[in-house]
């Protein structure tokens, strides 16, 4: 059943270079999304976790957003040839970058959310 | 901050063990002189207890007698409480040094693409030289200032006022051109104004090339303000910008008399109507031929005949007139005609064509002249009357006492960092960057062009995160994309983002080569949330109470509150941190191009509370115009709880 958001969640989006950005996000915003009364402030007295802890992952749909937004761009900059080549590094960038990519291919949903530095 | 440190363990040894007569002699020098070594003692004592937020025997500067009595209890607790208010200002400053850094590393990034107005000089950028605009760099800010003077003419702020020994103000006579200088340069600390310089700078006085023939012996034993006086004439008081203020005024008043008084035919409402609609109709008939074309934005290129052409049976007798009619239709129509198109690329193609079509347009030219006309009319109001910009008064080192309050005073960029965030905000934009292409590779297999994408703290990787929409996006359109979801918890190695790790150093290659084609960034807020403000319930224990979160900063003090722990300082240097390499990202960004998004929660309401959207650096970046802040609610994007 959908219910709404889990809190209103006020962001900001500094966007440079992305001109269309507003319009590239909402055009992809859910139409049937309810908005929700609550704050994420405090801890849940369920389960003792920070309420802003679980409001660290984007909504799959604002996650499409803020690709679509870059998308939008992309696919704007192809058509106008608006493009400039980036050299090729150094061999070991290279290999850094090509490893990189491979280990953030790997789907884990099944990690847990860690805290974002305890210092 | 070494002496206090020794001046503090001594004082316990003296205290304890030292003999009386020594003691009473430290006394009395503190009640005779301003400079006493206890007045040190006390300054010292102040700057502990600053570092000392949850000592349990708090240090007391005004009544010293429970802390003389701690001393003498031979304690060996007081030189652990020294030692670690040391090692605490050591990281505050360690901090401060590190965030001037990335200061430096942002302003010299955008150094290579823009050009600013009223940047400060950083005393810490000391370690990087003086560099002057043509590349040379000198030790020694003396060192290239006779460079500039030499090779690029570029004197002293007085040097166009000295024309010879005698003041053009004030008709004093200064023996040498160095001592007018000096007269003219001076700042009073009470007044912070040099008459004889404002006075000048007021009349527009200026010299000629040819300078008066001087003395050349300079003289010797001279006080600075010993002077000659001259009886006259006077310069006749007047403010030069009054007489720019009328002449502005004046070229305003022609230029509106082209604009609002032009010719216009008799059915002048009728015309416009029809040509008006025409436009409308050629401009939606454009945009159908722009889709018919598969998008092909070349033919943007037809457009502006195509309006040419809705006049082209007009009569010549009204040109003026006929030029008001298009920029009118600019003004009120073209926005509605384009929100239909739906096109991102089509309204923006259409919008900028009209405005490079218009802009020849003589009447165009007027209003654009009228328009800055008016904005320097309106900025020479505001400065009459208003100082001219000159040097700040030295403050320290003038006489005894402020020697001696110089020499008392522990200088710390921590506590000072409220008057630097203000210098950083005073910066402004000269040029700006203009780059707006986008940074591609070629995919060896399809020769598609490839966008190398790198996000930020993504977080773990799901099914519909942002790195699994970009790939699903990019699928089919005629482009491929490489992301990179950077997170520890992603990968403990590839994910670890902090400044020292081979992770930023390999991202930074890959920026400053400009290979990076789009950064999506979400930096940790923790140290940032006005959460932090809420305080527990009492049902929660107090153990948890003692462990609740507090602020770390505020508006003033972004890099962190004084009173910090050394644990809340520490995540306050973390998160300090990967703000201002998200920062340094955007000034990359804006060097070689690529799109760049930073997500954060908002500001919160009351404005004295932190928010990562109010520090100079991001005020900074929104005086560009290719630069937004957007305010959206994720809970439109949101379907579960």
């Amino acid at each position: 059943m959908e219910v709404g958001a889990g809190a209103v969640k006020p962001t900001g989006i500094l966007a440079i270079n992305c001109p269309f950005f507003a319009q590239s996000a909402y055009r992809r915003q859910l139409p049937e999304a309810v908005k929700p009364q609550q704050v994420a402030i405090g801890r849940d007295t369920h389960t003792g976790a920070f309420r802003t802890a679980v409001l660290k992952e984007y909504p799959p749909a604002f996650s499409a957003a803020l690709a679509g937004a870059v998308a939008d761009c992309f696919h704007v900059a192809v058509r106008q040839h608006n493009l400039t080549l980036g050299p090729l590094q150094e061999p070991e960038t290279e290999a850094w970058l090509k490893a990189a990519v491979q280990a953030c291919a790997v789907i884990r949903t099944e990690a847990p959310w860690l805290p974002d530095f305890q210092g | 901050m070494l002496l206090a440190t020794d001046r503090l363990l001594y004082a316990q040894r003296l205290w304890e063990h030292g003999p009386s007569d020594l003691q009473h002699l430290l006394h009395r020098e503190q009640a005779l002189c301003q400079t006493s070594w206890i007045a040190g003692l006390l300054a010292d004592l102040e700057w502990m207890r600053k570092l000392e937020p949850e000592a349990t025997t708090p240090v007391d500067p005004d009544d010293l007698t429970a802390l003389f009595d701690y001393w003498q209890s031979g304690t060996p607790e007081w030189q652990k409480r020294v030692k670690g208010a040391f090692r605490r200002f050591q990281k505050q400053e360690q901090m401060m040094q590190q965030m001037h850094r990335f200061h430096g590393q942002i302003v010299k990034t955008l150094h290579t693409c823009a050009t600013f107005r009223d940047l400060p000089f950083d005393q810490n950028d000391e370690d990087e030289g003086h560099k002057c605009f043509c590349g040379r760099c000198f030790t020694t800010p003396q060192g290239l200032a006779t460079h500039k003077r030499k090779a690029h003419q570029i004197g002293s702020l007085e040097r166009h006022l000295i024309d010879g020994p005698t003041c053009p103000s004030c008709l004093k006579f200064f023996w040498s051109r160095q001592r007018l200088y000096q007269h003219l340069s001076y700042i009073p600390r009470q007044t912070k104004v040099n008459k004889c310089f404002q006075d000048l700078q007021k009349r527009g006085f200026r010299v000629l090339e040819e300078l008066t023939p001087v003395y050349a012996g300079q003289p010797k034993g001279l006080h600075r303000t010993e002077a000659l006086q001259a009886l006259g004439p006077h310069m006749q008081p007047k403010d030069s910008r009054s007489n720019e203020l009328l002449l502005a005024k004046q070229k305003l008043a022609q230029v509106e008399a082209t604009i609002f008084h032009i010719r216009t035919p008799d059915d002048a409402e009728e015309q416009k109507t029809a040509y008006w609609q025409c436009l409308n109709a050629v401009t939606v008939g454009w945009f159908q031929r722009f889709c018919d074309a598969g998008f092909d934005s070349s033919i943007i290129s037809q457009l502006p005949d195509a309006w040419l052409d809705v006049a082209a049976t007009a009569d010549p007798g009204y040109p003026e007139w006929l030029e008001s009619v298009y920029i009118g239709w600019g003004e009120r129509c073209l926005e509605d005609v384009i929100a239909q198109f739906e096109d991102d690329e089509a309204e923006s193609l259409v919008d900028n064509a009209f405005a490079d079509f218009i802009f020849d347009f003589p009447r165009m030219q007027a209003l654009s002249e009228a328009a800055f006309l008016r904005q320097k009319i309106g900025r020479l109001d505001a400065e009459q009357g208003s100082l001219f910009p000159h040097r700040l008064p030295k403050f320290g080192t003038a006489n005894a006492k402020e020697r001696a309050q110089t020499a008392l005073h522990i200088p710390s960029l921590f506590e000072q960092q409220d008057a630097w965030l203000e210098k950083v905000r005073a910066i402004r934009f000269d040029t700006i960057p203009d780059v707006t292409s986008i940074p591609s590779s070629v995919e060896s297999q399809t020769t598609l062009p490839l966008f190398l994408v790198v996000h930020l703290f993504s977080g773990r990787r799901r099914a519909t995160d942002i790195h699994a929409k970009l790939e699903e996006f990019a699928y089919g359109k005629g482009y491929r994309v490489q992301v990179l979801s950077l997170d520890t918890a992603v990968s403990i190695f590839y994910g670890n983002l902090q400044a020292t790790h081979a992770t930023w150093k390999f991202l930074t290659t890959l920026y400053k080569a400009g290979r990076v084609s789009a950064t999506i960034l979400g930096s940790p807020c923790e140290t940032f949330s006005a959460a932090r403000h809420h305080q527990p319930d009492d049902a929660v224990p107090d153990e948890v109470k003692r462990r609740w979160p507090r602020p770390l900063r505020s508006a003033t003090r972004f890099f962190g509150l004084s009173g910090l722990t050394t644990r809340e300082l520490r995540q306050a240097e973390q998160g300090s941190e990967f703000f201002l390499q998200g920062i340094i990202v955007a000034a990359w960004t804006l060097q070689h191009g690529g799109v760049y998004l930073s997500e954060h929660p908002w500001k919160p309401e009351d404005e004295s509370k932190v928010s990562i959207w109010t520090p100079p650096w991001v005020q900074l970046l929104l005086q560009l115009p290719n630069v937004r802040l957007h305010r959206v609610c994720q809970w439109r994007w949101a379907r579960e709880l």
